[in-house]
């Protein structure tokens, strides 16, 4: 029923023409459809009930992303409405309160950004003054910034909300392949003060890694929505395209492939959603990890597939612009490189699993 | 064993269940074959059947009233799963798995009470006899003929790639019985002693140097008509509802997962275990048995509520195997020059069989259903492209 409802209305405002008129604008989507995604409860489902949200999972939730990806919606869903929610409801700093219900409200449009090696967050008066650069930080368009800075000689450092109009923070954006834009980020001694504390230093790694993972996971299924759209489309051709006097979709080198798409996206499908139920059941931070990178870089892998193919099994046709398809295989390059990509999940897999035991040792 | 003695499995909790499997397995299946390479004879493999036809065991898909431990499906996956999990051979129980499931489902009282005893006492082995020299994925093409003689069948044809029907005393042949029908149509279904004249088995040696397999020619072999099973020219359908249950199995992670401990042994073994690009070869099939594992469990769930399996279990089937084999292929390449060698291979410390997962996977994508025509009937059944 969610599901229904969720795809009814991302279909409903999601048509090529908003998505297009979305591309290189500034803003890169519609803060109206956002505060009806905010009415709808969207932003609330992560939030848990003490704090005026729905408490739900990352199941539930799924089927927010999972409709929202396939329908190419523009709004940040993912990056604000999981990775920046995630990161406040793990938050314990005096910033949190307000934020929260701000974002659940769309009065207020957090990103995270994690403040590259050489940056600095040093403690300074009462606050803290920061140094530094992120970059690929979504949504470009955020008005305030939830800055995650590495610890300095083993001392953690606190995540710290920094207002897009505060003095010293530079924004430029860039363009990403689905015409939608990243900021990079520059801070020259930047201000915060103490109530701006989002995160206590303690917690801070801890909550941004979980805010992390619960985003690589959302990203996946997001990007299996995606996936269900190219593969639809794809399928659809086939049945339709005459050459050689009759469907193409009756040659048998074609059916294999759009076969093999077909499998990719349910593989990616399974690991996504079995990452939502394991994750919702409750895990270590290490299984954690090791569930999320696996979706994410299944989901990679299987995006990147799927989309390639499509383009070869649409012919000249799936090169243009003119045709949708142009809008999923974009948003596939955005998504796929986001937070990540395979290869990058690959490693840090292999950071979080635990020693590989053979089954007949 | 008689039903009335046998408990009433269904009832246990399924951790119990589980637990009462693996604690026999562990503590009575020798440890010389566990995870064998290569499918074990009769000969060598015989006394275990034996053992789980004693204790009961030996039918758990069938019904209690017809001698089985009358699993319910989710039952029934811990019990294979158990199995799996501690690499007991499964003899190409095909009376088991086939014979006795087709006679409790068409067979008449009398066929059960003749056939169904001897299969569960193991005193009957039973081959299957579908693929022909001509009919192997078209296998409706088969040319095989059964013509009635009075009270008797003449069947007339030759099988191949029977498995270890060397060991078989019974098999079950699919033959032609009308002509003139459409191809599926005019099919029977026949029980056939092989003792009876006109049976001849020759075993056919792998590219591996196994014989596992053999072709089995049929020259006149009369069968009595009561061996004919179901209605005449009805023996396709049944032959294709057989095969429901049985093919989660060809899809379970648990190929992959063995070449997988064989790659793990022999990186070990030659000391490039920490080798960066091993390792992130090695992270990134382990990942993908993992995902493979996710995807199983989807249709585990589907088959434990006692749903239909739908036509898509077959993208199970293609993700195994081709894993197996991509898995099986790393083990070849990390054996280095020991990849030349067959047999058991000493390797550091130890020894391994380098190439048996490379042996065991060659196969998987052309047995059950070759991987194309999974992929025919994914595309015909699921994503309903033009034909």
């Amino acid at each position: 029923m969610l599901a229904d409802a969720a795809r009814q209305f991302a279909q409903k405002c999601c048509t090529s023409a908003r998505i297009r008129a979305c591309r290189d604008r500034t803003p890169d989507h519609d803060p109206d459809i956002w505060r009806e995604m905010a009415g709808l409860g969207w932003l609330s489902v992560l939030v848990p009930e003490a704090d005026g949200g729905l408490g739900s999972g990352l199941s539930d939730m799924g089927q927010l992303v999972y409709e929202w990806g396939a329908a190419c919606g523009p709004e940040p869903l993912v990056a604000t409405g999981v990775l920046a929610t995630g990161l406040l409801v793990a938050a314990d700093g005096p910033a949190r309160d307000a934020l929260l219900a701000q974002l659940m409200a769309a009065r207020a449009l957090p990103a995270v950004a994690w403040l590259e090696g050489g940056g600095d967050c040093a403690p300074s008066g009462s606050g803290w003054r920061l140094n530094g650069r992120a970059r690929f930080v979504t949504p470009a368009d955020a008005d305030g910034f939830l800055v995650v800075a590495a610890a300095v000689d083993g001392r953690p450092r606190p995540v710290l909300h920094v207002p897009a109009s505060a003095a010293g923070v530079a924004v430029t954006r860039e363009r990403r392949a689905d015409g939608s834009a990243a900021a990079l980020l520059a801070l020259e001694g930047v201000a915060v003060p103490q109530e701006a504390v989002v995160v206590q230093a303690p917690q801070a790694a801890g909550a941004a890694e979980s805010a992390r993972d619960l985003a690589l996971v959302m990203a996946a299924v997001s990007m299996t929505g995606t996936m269900r759209t190219i593969n639809a489309m794809t399928q659809d051709y086939l049945r339709t395209r005459v050459q050689f006097g009759k469907p193409i979709g009756a040659f048998q080198a074609l059916q294999h492939k759009a076969v093999d798409m077909h499998i990719a996206e349910q593989l990616a499908r399974d690991v996504a959603q079995n990452a939502c139920a394991r994750i919702d059941a409750g895990c270590s931070s290490d299984e954690r990890a090791c569930l999320a990178s696996r979706a994410k870089a299944r989901a990679g892998e299987s995006l990147d597939r799927i989309a390639r193919m499509a383009v070869q099994l649409h012919g000249a046709i799936g090169f243009t612009d003119e045709y949708d398809l142009s809008l999923h295989l974009n948003r596939a390059l955005a998504m796929s490189a986001w937070l990540g990509n395979a290869e990058a999940h690959v490693r840090r897999y292999a950071r979080h699993a635990p020693p590989f035991e053979a089954a007949n040792a | 064993m008689n039903a009335e003695d046998s408990p009433d499995w269904n009832a246990l909790p399924d951790e119990d269940f589980r637990q009462r499997i693996r604690s026999y397995l562990e503590a009575h299946y020798p440890d010389q074959f566990r995870y064998p390479s290569r499918r074990l004879f009769w000969h060598e493999i015989g006394f275990w059947y034996r053992r789980m036809s004693e204790i009961g065991w030996i039918a758990p898909n069938w019904p209690r009233e017809h001698g089985g431990m009358g699993l319910d499906p989710a039952k029934l996956l811990i019990f294979y799963e158990e199995h799996e999990r501690w690499g007991v051979s499964r003899f190409a129980d095909m009376g088991i798995l086939m014979v006795g499931p087709l006679l409790i489902g068409h067979g008449t009282p009398e066929q059960r009470r003749q056939w169904l005893p001897k299969i569960l006492s193991c005193e009957h082995l039973w081959c299957q006899g579908y693929s022909e020299p001509n009919a192997g994925s078209d296998l409706a093409g088969l040319r095989t003929e059964a013509v009635r003689d009075g009270g008797e069948y003449v069947i007339n044809g030759q099988k191949i790639w029977t498995t270890l029907a060397t060991d078989a005393n019974h098999i079950f042949v699919l033959a032609r019985t009308d002509r003139d029908a459409k191809k599926q149509a005019g099919i029977s279904f026949f029980l056939v002693p092989m003792q009876q004249p006109g049976i001849r088995v020759r075993p056919i040696r792998d590219v591996a140097g196994h014989s596992e397999l053999c072709e089995v020619f049929l020259e006149n072999v009369r069968v009595p008509a009561a061996n004919l099973v179901g209605a005449p020219n009805e023996g396709w359908r049944m032959a294709k509802a057989l095969l429901g249950f049985e093919r989660i199995f060809l899809g379970a992670p648990k190929y992959p997962n063995y070449a997988l401990g064989v790659l793990a042994r022999v990186a070990q073994a030659r000391g490039i275990q920490d080798d960066p690009a091993f390792a992130q070869l090695f992270t990134r099939l382990r990942m993908h048995v993992e995902d493979h594992a996710a995807c199983y469990e989807r249709f585990v769930e589907i088959v434990k509520r006692g749903e239909p399996v739908p036509p898509d279990i077959s993208m199970l089937k293609i993700i195994s195997t081709e894993s197996f084999q991509a898995i099986a292929d790393q083990v070849i390449r990390a054996a280095g020059e020991a990849g030349q060698l067959s047999g058991m291979v000493p390797l550091g410390a130890g020894e391994v069989d380098v190439l048996g997962p490379f042996f065991r996977a060659l196969p998987s994508t052309i047995y059950g259903g070759t991987n194309e025509i999974q992929r025919n009937v994914l595309a015909r059944e699921v994503l309903k492209l033009p034909t």
